[in-house]
Parts: C-alpha cells; sequence; structure tokens
C-alpha cells in the first residue's frame, strides 16, 4: 500500500489523510465541484474532481470514484463514514479492480447492514434484541403494543423513521417510512420494534484484527441528540455498572466475530435505567465519534484500519484512561429549529490547549456548501475524570470563535453546563425535554456594543505595534 | 450620541462615544468605559480597569467569550415586513406543490426546499390564491427570494 484514495470529503477526509501521511502514504483526495477547494483537497497530495455538487454524481458515483483511483495510482480506498461506506457493492468493485478495500469485507457489510438480518445475527449470538418484528404488515406491528417505532431496513441517520403513538395512527406511518425509506436508500423495506421511553443510547466499537481476534474498544455514549442525530459523545458511560459493562463489550464481540467482522466497526444498544440493554444495529465503518475512543485507548483507529487492509498485525487494546468528550459543531441554528446555514466561515479561532483535540473540515474563508451534511468540526476532550473532561469541553467552547454560518457551539456549552448532563442523567430525549424552545442568553449590551465599535475601527487601539500582521477578520471574507 | 442599537435580537437606545482610545457607553444601565487595546498578533481586547475581555469577530457579528452576537444600529423606522414565502436559509428547490391560480389556504405547503441533507416545506402566510411561482426543482435559492406569491 504506497497512495491511499479517500472516497469523503469535510472533516473525515482530512481525518483519515493526517494519518495516511504519518504512515508515509501518498494521498489523492476526490471533490465535487463545489469542493475543489475544499480543506480536505488541500490537506491531500492529489486531488481529482468527480463530477457535480450533488452526491449522486460525484461522492456517490462508484464508476467516477474507480476512475480517480485509477487515473492517479491509488492503490488503495479508505470510504470514511456516510456516502459509499456501507456499500457492499463499491467494496466489491474496489477489491475486483485490484484495489485494497480498507474495510470489513462486503459479505460481512451486506451481512450487518440489513437491520433485518443483523436482528437475526444477534439473537443467534446470544444479544439481547429489542422486542420487534421484521415485517411492515399492520396486525403484525400492531401486536407488539404501542408505543412502537417503525425503522427502514437499510436505514441511517433517522430516516424512514417513525414513533407511533397509537394504532390509528399506524397504517399512514408505515406508508411514510416505506416512502421515505425508498427515496433516502432505494430500499422501501421496514420493519418495527418496541419504543423504549427515555432510553440511553450507548454503542460499543469493535476491531477485528484480520487474523481471528476481535476486540471490543469499550463503549461511548451517545444520548444527546436531535433529530436522532448524535451531538455529544461520550466514554465512559456513566450509566454502565463493571458486571454489565463486562456482558454489553463481551457479547459485542461475540456478534462481530460470528460474522468475521475485520477492522473498526460499531454496534448500538438501547440501555434502560435498569441497566439492561438491547442490540440495535452495527455499522460497518468508522464512525464519526471515533475520536472519545482513541483519546482514551491511545490509538489511532485509522491507523489501525490501514494495517489490519494491508495485512499487517494490530497491538491489543490495553486499559483505557480517563474520560473523553465529543461535541458536533454543525452548521445549524439551534435557535431556530436547527435550520442549516451555510455560508462562508469569515472568522475562526479553534480551542487550544492541554487534552484539546479540533477534527476540521473547515478552515478560515471557507465555503460551507449547501449539498452536504452540516457537520463543521469535532472537539474532543480528553481528562482524567468525567467532571474534569466536562469543564474542559466548557472552556474549549468559550474559546471557540466561529463566525460566518450559524451553529451549534454556544448551545452545546450550554449543555455540558446544564446539572443534568453534570449529574449523568442522559436520556435520547435529553435535549427536547432540557432545552426545546431554546435561545441565546441576553447579553451584556454595552459590552457588546462597544466590541462592535472596537471591530469596525471606532476606536483607536492604544498598545498597538506599527509592524503587526493582519488578524483573521482583516483578511478573511476578502479572499478571492 | 444617542441611538438604536441591536444586539443579538434585542433593542436599547444606547449613547455610544468614541473618546480618544476609548469607548464610552451610556445607557439604561449607566455608563460604562472600555479602553480598545490591539495586540501584536492582531487580537482585540476591552479593558475595562482589571477586567479584559477578548474580541472576535467580523463586521457586525461579534464573538464575546464563545458568545456570537449580531450588533448593529437598527435601522430607522424599521417595521416588519409583510410574511412572505422565502426560505429561512439557502437551499435547493425540490418541490414545488401548487399550481398559477390555486386557492391555498394558510399552513398549506408550497414548496419543500432541501439543504444539508435536511428538507424544508415552506407554507402559505395567509388564505389566497397562487398569483406567481418563481421557483422550479434544482433552483438555487435563498432567503428574501419569494418563491410563491399568495395574494388574499
Amino acid at each position: 500500500m504506497k497512495k491511499l484514495l479517500i472516497a469523503n470529503r469535510g472533516e473525515i477526509a482530512v481525518r483519515i489523510a493526517r494519518t495516511a501521511r504519518e504512515m508515509g502514504l501518498r494521498t489523492v483526495a476526490v471533490a465535487s465541484e463545489v469542493d475543489a477547494r475544499a480543506l480536505h483537497v488541500r490537506t491531500c497530495d492529489e486531488h481529482v474532481v468527480l463530477g457535480p455538487a450533488e452526491p449522486a454524481r460525484s461522492y456517490l458515483d462508484v464508476a467516477a470514484v474507480l476512475a480517480a483511483a485509477r487515473s492517479t495510482g491509488a492503490d488503495a480506498v479508505h470510504p470514511g463514514y456516510g456516502f459509499l461506506s456501507e456499500n457492499a457493492d463499491f467494496a466489491r468493485a474496489v477489491i475486483d479492480a485490484g484495489l485494497t478495500w480498507v474495510g470489513p469485507t462486503p459479505d460481512s457489510m451486506d451481512r450487518m447492514g440489513d437491520k433485518i438480518a443483523a436482528r437475526q445475527a444477534a439473537r443467534a449470538a446470544g444479544l439481547p434484541v429489542i422486542e420487534g418484528v421484521e415485517s411492515d404488515d399492520t396486525a403484525a406491528v400492531a401486536a407488539i403494543g404501542f408505543p412502537l417505532l417503525v425503522k427502514a431496513a437499510a436505514g441511517g441517520g433517522g430516516k424512514g423513521m417513525r414513533v407511533v403513538a397509537s394504532a390509528q395512527d399506524l397504517p399512514h406511518a408505515l406508508a411514510e417510512a416505506r416512502s421515505e425509506a425508498t427515496a433516502a436508500f432505494g430500499d422501501g423495506t421496514v420493519y418495527a420494534e418496541r419504543y423504549l421511553v427515555r432510553p440511553r443510547h450507548v454503542e460499543v466499537q469493535v476491531l477485528g484484527d484480520g487474523r481471528g481476534a476481535v476486540w471490543a474498544l469499550g463503549e461511548r455514549e451517545c444520548s444527546v441528540q436531535r433529530r436522532h442525530q448524535k451531538l455529544v459523545e461520550e466514554s465512559a458511560c456513566v450509566a454502565l455498572d463493571p458486571a454489565t459493562r463486562t456482558r454489553l463489550l463481551d457479547g459485542a464481540c461475540a456478534l462481530a466475530r460470528s460474522v468475521g467482522y475485520v477492522g473498526a466497526g460499531t454496534l448500538e444498544f438501547l440501555l434502560d435505567a435498569e441497566g439492561r440493554f438491547w442490540f440495535l444495529e452495527m455499522n460497518t465503518r468508522l464512525q464519526v465519534e471515533h475520536p472519545v475512543t482513541e483519546l482514551r485507548y491511545g490509538r489511532d483507529l485509522v491507523r489501525d484500519q490501514l494495517l489490519v487492509a494491508a495485512g499487517e498485525p494490530v497491538e491489543p487494546p490495553g486499559e483505557p484512561l480517563g474520560h473523553a468528550i465529543e461535541c458536533r459543531l454543525v452548521a445549524e441554528d439551534p435557535a431556530a429549529g436547527f435550520v442549516p446555514g451555510p455560508g462562508q466561515i469569515r472568522a475562526l479561532r479553534w480551542p487550544e490547549g492541554p487534552g484539546i483535540r479540533v477534527d476540521a473540515g473547515v478552515a478560515a474563508g471557507d465555503e460551507v456548501p449547501v449539498h452536504y451534511d452540516p457537520l463543521l468540526a469535532k472537539l474532543v476532550v480528553h481528562a482524567p475524570d468525567r467532571e474534569a473532561a466536562r469543564r474542559r469541553m466548557v472552556r474549549a467552547l468559550t474559546e471557540l470563535v466561529l463566525v460566518g454560518v450559524p451553529h451549534t457551539g454556544e448551545l452545546l456549552r450550554e449543555v455540558l453546563e446544564h446539572p443534568a448532563f453534570a449529574a449523568g442523567e442522559l436520556a435520547t430525549d435529553f435535549l427536547p425535554r432540557h432545552f426545546e424552545g431554546w435561545q441565546p442568553p441576553a447579553v451584556d449590551l454595552p459590552l457588546y456594543v462597544a466590541a462592535a465599535r472596537a471591530l469596525s475601527g471606532g476606536a483607536r487601539p492604544t498598545g498597538a505595534v506599527a509592524a503587526r500582521l493582519p488578524g483573521p477578520w482583516e483578511t478573511v471574507g476578502r479572499w478571492s | 450620541m444617542k441611538a438604536r442599537w441591536e444586539v443579538g435580537g434585542a433593542f436599547a437606545e444606547l449613547d455610544v462615544a468614541v473618546v480618544g482610545d476609548a469607548i464610552r457607553v451610556r445607557g439604561p444601565e449607566g455608563e460604562r468605559t472600555f479602553r480598545v487595546e490591539q495586540a501584536p498578533d492582531g487580537s482585540r481586547w476591552l479593558v475595562e480597569g482589571a477586567r479584559r475581555h477578548r474580541i472576535d469577530g467580523e463586521g457586525d457579528e461579534v464573538v464575546v467569550e464563545g458568545r456570537p452576537r449580531r450588533v448593529r444600529q437598527a435601522p430607522q423606522g424599521a417595521a416588519a415586513p409583510p410574511p412572505v414565502v422565502t426560505p429561512p436559509m439557502p437551499a435547493v428547490v425540490t418541490r414545488v406543490l401548487v399550481a398559477l391560480g390555486q386557492a391555498v389556504s394558510t399552513g398549506e405547503a408550497l414548496v419543500t426546499v432541501t439543504a444539508m441533507k435536511m428538507e424544508l416545506t415552506l407554507r402559505s402566510p395567509r388564505d389566497g390564491v397562487v398569483r406567481a411561482i418563481r421557483a422550479a426543482p434544482g433552483d438555487k435559492v435563498g432567503p428574501g427570494d419569494v418563491l410563491v406569491e399568495v395574494e388574499p
């Protein structure tokens, strides 16, 4: 393996390129026309423009990605997450083209990618699976009892998912979920399961070394979500006692082993207030929130993926250390129902200092396009214990400066400062329960007005040094 | 000079004056004076006695202690504009759900747009008749673009 094509964009493409470079690999970025000068392109050694902005004609175009690998002489492909990462046919096409596929085998992707098949595999491996029916027959589904959850077999990201409160809403919900799943995944198969009220969302990171070993690298708690999409993730989960954790991690390993899993993967579970857990689904790829695991285990999961793909040995995991928290900075306005807000980043200052990691897909001056996922960056902190990590994240979010697009930074700071978060009282309804209708707090008017004046040059600054460099807000915005 | 200022959606009558290297603000809560300092790296600081605040931002947008706010002198006699069918963010039109001349009622879905993988439905602000349609699937649109005109 000498040259890696990264079939993705944004922060994950940048993050993968960094590890590849550390390992001495050349890197190839792919981009749509609107991304031709994006940060991930600037981070890689070479790039290929695949096509227009629409994902179907660029990042999801299997033929174009393979042609890019051919024309650049890349010998391996890393899919990142989203886009083609869970597409087993793409994985097969990569392998058939004689390239190294950085991911699990296409057969295990098929097996675990279909949620109905995954439930059956989990049951066979002895994991508790949430009560449900693998059918969309109205009578069979209604027999589960209400409330229940209708989900897309090919689903992800909350698409095709419906909470159904009563029997009279069921036919409509099934029809809607089928149509949404068809539109999003090209597969309208839906199934139903019992809806747990106020569960925690907990997941297990697994790593198969390709030589028969499958390890669990601890759990991640991901209960703080909006629209079934995560905003805050942490490891460890405060709600797991040692015995439950052992059962959870061992069960996840058993399932991954039973399908011959190779590389990095994540098994998602629901955990109730009594410490009971149920298998939900497996993601056969690197997860957005993988850095919290990396910080606690002191390892690089992308490096592990590349080593496994190259047939090299990887180290078994040691004991985890301390506590890690990740916050997702997303270009959405939390004061307006999380409406997404593309635009240009006109001023940017990332937090710095001990225990802070920033995985960003944008830099000052960059355009955030309208066509893709709104994730701008992930702030990740590591500290000796949860309270220290929580305070560190609050500090990091206080240092953050990001101007030009709406984002979740200020809301997340208040989430981290909330007494329920500090106490570890989390459930998937955390955000609606505590932050419904959230508005940024009132501000100190004179301070802000004075600040505005200072910025617009109304005051002659003191302490200025004659030969100084221009500050970021003096240069960004004027870039061509 | 006294003026009306908008800060993060709130309004206040303030008298803001530049006095030498300082900014004096007189408002309902009294008077405060900040000195403005600029460090060699370009960073700017508001100094009030022993306290200092790093100031970041660009144009009307100011960030103090991680809290971003729009700060500007409020326009004179600004009245709330009549409601129109316009997207709240830059977006791409996915579907037009009504036809010219069609009668619609308040809250009826007119157009769907998508931005960053999220779909949003724009609804009629009033009962009326569709008089103009200025959007087609695939169009790039933004706040202020009136996509559908509905006359009472």
